[in-house]
């Protein structure tokens, strides 16, 4: 994608690669930015999921962390825009009533379904669903192997899927004939 | 948000009569083919600048290729 003008916020345009090839011409850019937009939303419950399954399995208010960190998206999405002249939470404002109504609701219970969870854990004095038990293991050196182990697996199950899943995008990219 | 407006018009045919593939004229614009099937469909409209460029390989205006949706486009 190419930035004609001086971007007021320069370093979040690199840290973001606005102006890398791999943002390819400015359809796919556009593309590219409403996915990266659809992306944060569902890494957003994400970390809310995040911080109900630690919270269900005993970490306490440390399960709080993911959720925290979930509000920089939208924190960084209004400085952003902020920088740039643009109001979000102006623009928020006349969001539709259906979707303001959806993603707070979704706010509600999460947040509902959290203070109960560790509601139950202070008052039973175990958590919902106890994890240690499960693992098998109370040496912390032993758990913190396997973390890394499972962490190394999941990545390089991740790379050889993209890798294939790329590779036959461009293949078929490249076969398609010329529309007429 | 979106504006679902698109442009649609001559740029096929004004392609096809250069005796341009539409990966050849991606490559003049600095586009990939694949944009310039979407314009093509009418689902994309470009911007000011890649009109400009795509009328430019071409050898022809911007409203020979574009016009609003539903409108004849002109030629030139």
């Amino acid at each position: 994608m190419q930035t004609h003008h001086t971007s007021p916020t320069p370093r979040a345009d690199a840290l973001a690669g606005f102006n890398d090839p791999s943002f390819g011409d400015e359809r796919e850019s556009t593309i590219m930015l409403r996915g990266s937009l659809v992306g944060m939303q569902v890494t957003t419950y994400a970390c809310f999921l995040t911080g109900l399954l630690l919270a269900a399995g005993g970490a306490g208010f440390f399960s709080a962390l993911p959720i925290f960190a979930a509000a920089a998206g939208g924190q960084t999405i209004s400085w952003y825009c902020s920088k740039h002249g643009v109001s979000y939470w102006e623009l928020f404002e006349r969001a539709n009533r259906g979707r303001r109504w959806t993603h707070l609701t979704i706010a509600i219970l999460i947040t509902a379904t959290w203070i109960g969870v560790l509601a139950f854990h202070l008052v039973t004095g175990s958590p919902l669903v106890p994890v240690s038990p499960m693992l098998g293991t109370d040496d912390p050196g032993e758990t913190l192997i396997e973390a890394i182990a499972g962490a190394l697996a999941g990545l390089a199950a991740v790379a050889i899927v993209a890798k294939l899943v790329a590779g036959r995008v461009r293949r078929h990219e490249a076969d398609a004939p010329d529309e007429e | 948000m979106t504006d679902t407006s698109t442009v649609t018009g001559g740029l096929r045919a004004v392609r096809k009569a250069a005796g341009l593939t539409q990966a050849q004229l991606a490559g003049e614009v600095g586009v990939s083919r694949q944009t310039i099937i979407a314009i093509e469909r009418g689902n994309y409209s470009p911007s000011v600048y890649l009109a400009l460029r795509a009328a430019r390989a071409l050898d022809t205006t911007v409203e020979a290729l574009f016009s609003p949706d539903g409108a004849p486009s002109t030629t030139r």
